[in-house]
Order: structure tokens, then C-alpha cells, then sequence
């Protein structure tokens, strides 16, 4: 051997997608909002300590879809029929407990939405209802999510200060810390960057190549950058359909298919 | 090249230039001043108000030590011997009823303003929405008469001895509540209604049920919002007469007995002004209460309207 | 607060990997050569097999640099960077393939002795690799102006002795017709070895443009 060949088993090695474990798995979803069909026939994999982004034009509906994974559709009036399992639950359905499913399937939205209280209280918002009472347990998780959430040096001394005096991109953050704040299994991020500068659009990437390493992301972005930036897998939707879905790297270098093809060069229509 | 567009502009510049520009400027000299006047109107008229009961009421404080009008216990202007002209009876006449009015009103109103903002199916917000408005707009008169000829003996079957006299201030409260009831119920819905969609889904996100987030992030978000609607009830109640120189009894004592007849401030107005001799003490005096009265709802509204922009300096930080 | 901190590592890894290539073409110069000297069957077969390794570092960094353009959409100094990888790896592939043409004249010429000793072409050899060794010390240490001027000076070096070779080997031939055959053989590996510093002194070019953003022709 003239020189070490170890480097060449870190980059480039296409991991098996069907062997890795699966976290929700979306079959055969179908979605009305009154007569308007949203989402049709949608089958998707969410692997486990994965980003997967969900790409699309505006009103593909994928959006929407993220929703249901959380039950949030629920307050959007929607018909939803199909599969989403989840930990071996199906979650359409009136008997699933909703809230502890929100517990394990968190969320973070599109516009920063910090509550207007207090740093500290946003973060423990979340274990609080959720009966942790202890002061000093409180203090912990707080410090430990908004170490998660690579905010805790930039707040730690006015945790007692308003959230809404941070700037938007820490508003942001918070509200990932508050979302983590309840230990999810699963992070859904709607848009999370669209209202931010590219500065904070980057920190939260690198957080999000950070929290990877302990749960499952699902991101719906329409900056495709982004989603080629930061996903191991991208979805395609359009006009309700998944058109493609397959590693990132793939689906950007060398989609199967032509409408995905017009989208991500742009040349749309 | 040059000289044509040169020309091209030279026109341009003219056309701006055009004679009609001075007539066209009057108009709207005309306009702007028009619009100023309407808007001086009001003020002027609160201006003018304010003067002339100041006016009026000054005489009397040269007659009557303030200090006596402020403390003393009794009204009794109509004593041809012993003229007394005690303020606290009336003062509190209409603060007693004014408080009970909105314990009634608040905890209903507010209520009534989370289901409709929150709970509530289109079809029940199409339907409760006008009922309510419908009830701020029935005149007071018609009020007062329902309080003095319902409402007051349906008092007198339930309280039965307990009650004292027949129009009492639990009735005038009772009635007042539910004329405060639609300007507590519309801005408190307004207020829980404008608080951001993101917030409930934030909340709701983290696994909080609906009763959670409503008590924990949409009431106190609101929280301004509602604050403002119960200082502008209580204003309104305050403010009432009809209904409350009705549905009292009007007997001017300081009473602590909610089944007792009071004398509210504004019905001390109505009432006394039919039979005062002009330029009389009496008449004076009744100016000086009138004065107590506007200083209290200005206070009020004061106090709402800022409360009301702390909360819109709030919503522009977001 | 540092940002993309997996981006540049995977650059930094890029440009490790480079080096590598690089380092490993470089050392397939001296066994080819060494196993023309010595007509050494397993070097030459050894130089076969490292050149398969070549194509294989190549296609991988090849699809690094996609994957970089593709996902972390590089800009400035990023850009020319993997642009110039993306050339240089070319070259580098290049050289390998040259001694891998060499290694084969080795193998076909193992029975039959040299017609003359060797004095040139491992003077030639080492000066190719110490001009691709130059070009991978400036792409670690982040300076090329200085290995410019040793690479237009080695070249030099390196094409006056080819054309010395190619004198003697023509007069050998003309004297002898018989080693024609032989001397072609060698006149071929000069001729490598020649275009192999040719490609370093592309390198050095792409490593202008990527440092300096400066479009310079070495000759």
C-alpha cells in the first residue's frame, strides 16, 4: 500500500435506503380540503436520524402534508384518509391521543412564534404542561435545550428577558429549543428559515445537521438550496402528487423525472 | 439625437408646468381645510362641554366648601332650612352598582368572547355575533323599563324579605351588566381573535389540549385586549342613565345593602334637573357633580386608550 | 460563531484527498521507471494495479466535487478551488496512465536487456516528481508563487534532457539499426516523462487560478 485508503470509506458511500429503520411511514394518503383534493395517493419513508426535505412550488401541498403528521391538519378542517404510521400506529384516527403524539412529534414554523413571555418560560412551556413541576429539573431541561439548540451562550444571562427582544434568527432557535424542550422523537420544520437572513438561515442549518445525530427531521422548504444543503432525502411534490422521492444527492444531480428536472433547474412550466 | 430628446423633455417640463395646477391646488386647499373643520368639530364641542360645566360648577364651589361637597354623607339640596349637598351618596351610588354590574358582566362577557373566538362553528359565530350586536343597539329607555317592571319583581319573588326596597341596586346592576355585556363580549373577541394564529399552533404543537392553550398563551396574549373592553364596560355602565334613574329607586343614601335603593350620579342629574331653579345653588351643585361624573370617564377612557395602544406598540413588535 | 462547519470540512477533505492522489501518482513515476531499470516484473504489475486505484480516486473525487457544487452551491475562492480539483485530478490521472504505459514497455521488454544503461530517464523521473511533489506542497501549504518558479525551472530541465535523449537514442539508432525497436521503447519513456512534467506544469497553472483567481499559462 502506498497510501492509506481509509478516507475513502467516509465520503460517498450510499447507505441501503430500505434497510435503514423508518420512523413514519406514509401510505396511501389521500387528503380533501371540503371538495378540493390536496394530497393524492402519497407514499413516503421517514428514516430514522435522517433530514428529509419536502420540496415544491407554492400550494403542492406540502405543507399540508407535514401537518398531518402531527395532527395539526385537524385544525385546518381536513379529511384525511390512508395510513401514517408512526411507532406502529396508524395516527388518522379519532382514537390516537393527540397530545401525547404533538409530545413526540414536535414542530417549529414558518415564522418564528416565540410566545410574548419570558425566554426561560417559552422554553419550559412545554415541560410544564407536560407535569414536570420541579424548579431544578425545569432549569436543566431549559439550559439543556437551548444547549441543543446553540442558543444557551447567546441567552444564558437574560433568560428572564422577553423572547420577542431577540433578533429573528434567535427567535427561531428559541423556538427549536422549545420544541425540543419536550424530548420529540421526531422535529417537523415548516419553512423554518423563509423569514430569516441567510446568516441565521445558516446556523439553523448547521443545528439541524447537529440535532440529526438524535432525531428525525422532516423539513418543507421552497429554497430547494437549502433542502440540497442540509437533507439526506428529498421529496418532490406537485399539485398534491409525489412526483420523486430518493437521496438528495441523487434527486439534484440526476432526477428521473422531468417535472422534478423543471423545478430544481428552475425552469418551471 | 440629443436635441430630440432634449425637445422631448422640454414638453414634459411644460406639461407640469400647466395653468390648471393653481386651480387644481385650491381644490384640494379646499378639501384638506374642509376635512380639518370636521375634525376640529368634535373637539371643539368636548372643549366647549367641558368649559361651560366648569363654568357652571365654579359658582357653587364658592358657595359651598369643597371639602363638605366631597364628604359630606347627605344630599339634601331641596332643604329650604338646612341645604346639605353631600357628594358620597351618589359617588358611591353609582360606583356600588357600576362594580356589581361588571362582577356580573365581566366573568359572562368574557366567557361569551372564548367561545365565540374559540370554540365556536362558523354557523354559531354567524348567528351569536348579531344577536350580540343587536343588543347593544336596543335603547336604554327600553332597558330601564324592563328592569323596572320585570326584572325588579322577578328580584322581589326570589329575595323575597330580604328585599328592601322594590327598585334596588342588585336590579340596576342586573341591567346594567347586560347593557355593558356586548361592548365586553365584542372587543374581548376582537382581542382573542387577533391574537396570532402562530401562538395557538405553537402551543398546541408542543402537545398543550385546547383549554391549556387557551388559558396559558391565547387569554393572556389577549390579555390587553380584554382589559381595555372591561374599562370601556365599566365606563359605559358608568356612564348610563336612563336605565339606572329607572331600575334604582333613586333614593339618595349611602346604602350597603344591594337590595336597597341608591341614587347613581347620573340619575342625581336627570332627576334634580327637572325641578332646580336656575342660577340656584342647587342648580350650581348639580353641575359640580356632572363635573365629578365627566372627570371619572375621561379618567376611564384615558386609561383604556392607552391601554389599548400598549397592546398595538406590541403587535408592531412582532 | 463559525457556520458550515461540515462544508469545509468536506473541503479540507477534498483537498486531502487531492494530495493524496497526487502523492500516490507521484510515487507510480519512480516504480515505473525503477521497474524499467531493474526489468522487475511485479513492480510493473504493482504499478498496474495502483494506477486501477487511481481511476478509482479519481471518479470519487470527481463525484465529491459534484456533490459539492450540487448541494453546497460554492461561491469565490470555493469555486475555483473545485474547479480546479475537478482539472487536476485530470492530470493527475493523466500521469498515472503514462506510467502505466511504461510499466506495460517493462513487461513487454523483460527478457531483453537495456541497450543502454539508464543516466537520463531516472534524472527526468525524479525531476517530474519533484515537480508534482512541489505543486502538492503549495496546494497543503496555501503558497504557489514559489513552486511556480521551480516548476518553469525543472521543465526546462526536464525538456532539455528529452531532447537529449531523443539525440542519443536517434544516433544509437542510426548507428544500430537493429535496437531500433529497443530505442523506441525508451525514446517513448523520455517522451512520458516529458509530457508527465507538462502536466504538472498544468497544475501549477490550475493552482494560480485557484489561488490568485489569475489565469497563467506555465510553460
Amino acid at each position: 500500500m502506498l497510501v492509506d485508503d481509509d478516507w475513502l470509506k467516509e465520503f460517498l458511500i450510499q447507505e441501503d435506503f430500505k434497510a435503514l429503520p423508518s420512523v413514519i411511514s406514509v401510505r396511501n394518503l389521500n387528503l380533501w380540503f371540503g371538495s378540493t383534493h390536496v394530497l393524492k395517493s402519497i407514499n413516503l419513508e421517514i428514516k430514522r436520524n435522517r433530514i428529509t426535505a419536502i420540496i415544491g412550488p407554492s400550494g403542492c401541498g406540502k405543507t399540508t402534508l407535514i401537518r398531518t403528521f402531527n395532527r395539526m391538519c385537524d385544525l385546518d378542517n381536513a379529511r384525511v384518509e390512508g395510513e401514517i404510521l408512526f411507532d406502529g400506529y396508524n395516527i388518522i384516527g379519532d382514537d390516537v391521543d393527540v397530545v401525547e403524539l404533538r409530545r413526540r412529534i414536535g414542530m417549529v414554523f414558518q415564522k418564528p412564534n416565540p410566545f410574548p413571555k419570558s425566554i426561560f418560560e417559552n422554553v419550559a412551556y412545554g415541560p410544564l404542561i407536560h407535569g414536570v413541576r420541579s424548579k431544578s429539573k425545569l432549569y436543566r431541561i431549559v439550559q439543556e435545550s437551548l444547549e441543543r439548540a446553540a442558543l444557551w451562550d447567546e441567552v444564558k444571562d437574560r433568560l428572564k428577558d422577553n423572547a420577542l427582544s431577540l433578533s429573528g434568527g434567535q427567535q427561531q432557535r428559541l423556538c427549536i429549543a422549545r420544541a425540543l424542550a419536550v424530548n420529540p422523537e421526531v422535529l417537523l420544520m415548516d419553512e423554518p428559515c423563509s423569514a430569516l437572513d441567510p446568516v441565521s438561515t445558516a446556523k439553523i442549518e448547521d443545528l439541524m445537521l447537529d440535532l440529526k445525530e438524535s432525531l428525525t427531521i422532516v423539513i418543507v422548504t421552497h429554497n430547494m438550496q437549502q433542502a440540497a444543503r442540509v437533507s439526506d432525502y428529498t421529496a418532490f411534490l406537485y399539485m398534491g402528487e409525489l412526483v420523486e422521492f430518493g437521496p438528495t444527492s441523487i434527486i439534484f444531480e440526476r432526477p428521473r423525472e422531468e417535472k422534478t428536472k423543471a423545478y430544481i433547474t428552475g425552469r418551471f412550466g | 439625437m440629443g436635441n430630440v430628446s432634449q425637445t422631448g423633455n422640454n414638453r414634459r417640463v411644460s406639461g407640469l408646468l400647466n395653468p390648471s395646477r393653481s386651480r387644481r391646488s385650491w381644490v384640494e386647499f379646499l378639501i384638506e381645510k374642509a376635512l380639518l373643520a370636521a375634525g376640529l368639530f368634535a373637539v371643539i364641542f368636548v372643549v366647549l362641554i367641558f368649559a361651560y360645566i366648569i363654568y357652571e360648577a365654579v359658582p357653587f364651589f364658592l358657595q359651598v366648601n369643597p371639602l363638605e361637597f366631597f364628604l359630606n354623607i347627605v344630599w339634601r339640596p331641596d332643604s329650604p332650612t338646612n341645604p346639605q349637598y353631600g357628594l358620597l351618596p351618589s359617588l358611591w351610588g353609582s360606583f356600588f352598582i357600576t362594580v356589581m354590574a361588571l362582577a356580573i358582566a365581566v366573568p359572562v362577557g368574557v366567557v361569551t368572547a372564548m367561545y365565540i373566538s374559540q370554540v365556536a362553528r362558523k354557523l354559531e359565530r354567524s348567528i351569536l355575533k348579531p344577536l350580540i350586536e343587536i343588543l347593544a343597539g336596543i335603547p336604554s329607555v327600553v332597558y330601564g323599563f324592563f328592569a323596572l317592571v320585570v326584572l325588579a319583581s322577578v328580584l322581589s319573588t326570589l329575595f323575597g324579605e330580604a328585599v328592601v326596597t322594590r327598585l334596588n341596586a342588585l336590579n340596576g346592576a342586573i341591567i346594567l351588566a347586560v347593557m355593558a355585556l356586548p361592548t365586553i363580549i365584542s372587543i374581548s373577541e376582537d382581542s382573542l381573535t387577533a391574537v396570532p394564529k402562530e401562538y395557538k399552533e405553537a402551543a398546541l404543537a408542543l402537545g398543550s389540549s385546547e383549554w391549556e392553550t387557551l388559558r396559558n398563551i391565547t387569554l393572556p396574549a389577549a390579555k390587553p385586549g380584554v382589559l381595555t373592553a372591561i374599562l370601556l364596560g365599566f365606563g359605559r355602565a358608568i356612564g348610563e342613565t336612563m336605565a339606572v334613574l329607572m331600575a334604582t329607586g333613586n333614593s339618595p343614601l349611602l346604602a350597603f345593602n344591594p337590595l336597597q335603593s341608591i341614587l347613581a350620579m347620573t340619575a342625581l342629574i336627570a332627576r334634580d334637573f327637572g325641578e332646580v331653579a336656575i342660577g340656584s345653588t342647587w342648580y350650581h351643585s348639580i353641575f359640580a357633580v356632572a363635573l365629578v361624573l365627566l372627570i371619572i370617564t375621561l379618567l376611564v377612557n384615558w386609561v383604556a386608550t392607552s391601554v389599548v395602544s400598549k397592546k398595538i406598540g406590541w403587535r408592531i413588535r412582532r | 460563531m463559525q457556520v458550515r462547519k461540515r462544508y469545509y470540512q468536506e473541503l479540507a477533505n477534498l483537498t486531502k484527498s487531492v494530495i493524496k492522489m497526487g502523492e500516490l501518482a507521484a510515487s507510480l513515476i519512480d516504480i515505473a521507471v525503477l521497474s524499467l531499470a531493474n526489468k522487475d516484473a511485479s513492480l510493473a504489475d504493482k504499478v498496474l494495479t495502483e494506477a486501477a486505484r487511481i481511476d478509482d480516486y479519481e471518479l470519487r473525487i470527481e463525484e465529491t466535487c459534484i456533490q459539492l457544487i450540487v448541494r453546497q452551491q460554492p461561491v469565490a475562492d470555493d469555486l475555483r478551488a473545485i474547479i480546479s480539483y475537478l482539472r487536476i485530478i485530470g492530470d493527475f490521472d493523466r500521469i498515472s496512465d503514462l506510467a502505466s504505459n511504461i510499466a506495460r514497455i517493462t513487461k513487454q521488454t523483460l527478457d531483453k536487456p537495456l541497450i543502454k544503461p539508464l543516466i537520463d530517464i531516472p534524472r527526468m523521473s525524479k525531476l517530474a516528481q519533484e515537480m508534482i511533489r512541489c505543486t502538492l506542497d503549495a496546494l497543503e501549504q496555501s503558497k504557489v508563487l514559489e513552486c511556480v518558479e521551480k516548476l518553469s525551472e525543472k521543465d526546462n530541465e526536464v525538456d532539455a534532457l528529452w531532447y537529449q535523449v531523443y539525440r542519443e537514442l536517434v544516433s544509437m539508432m542510426i548507428e544500430n539499426p537493429r535496437v531500433i525497436s529497443d530505442a523506441t521503447d525508451l525514446m517513448l519513456v523520455a517522451r512520458y516523462l516529458e509530457r508527465m512534467a507538462d502536466h504538472a506544469c498544468n497544475i501549477g497553472s490550475r493552482l494560480i487560478y485557484m489561488f490568485t483567481g489569475e489565469r497563467r499559462k506555465l510553460q
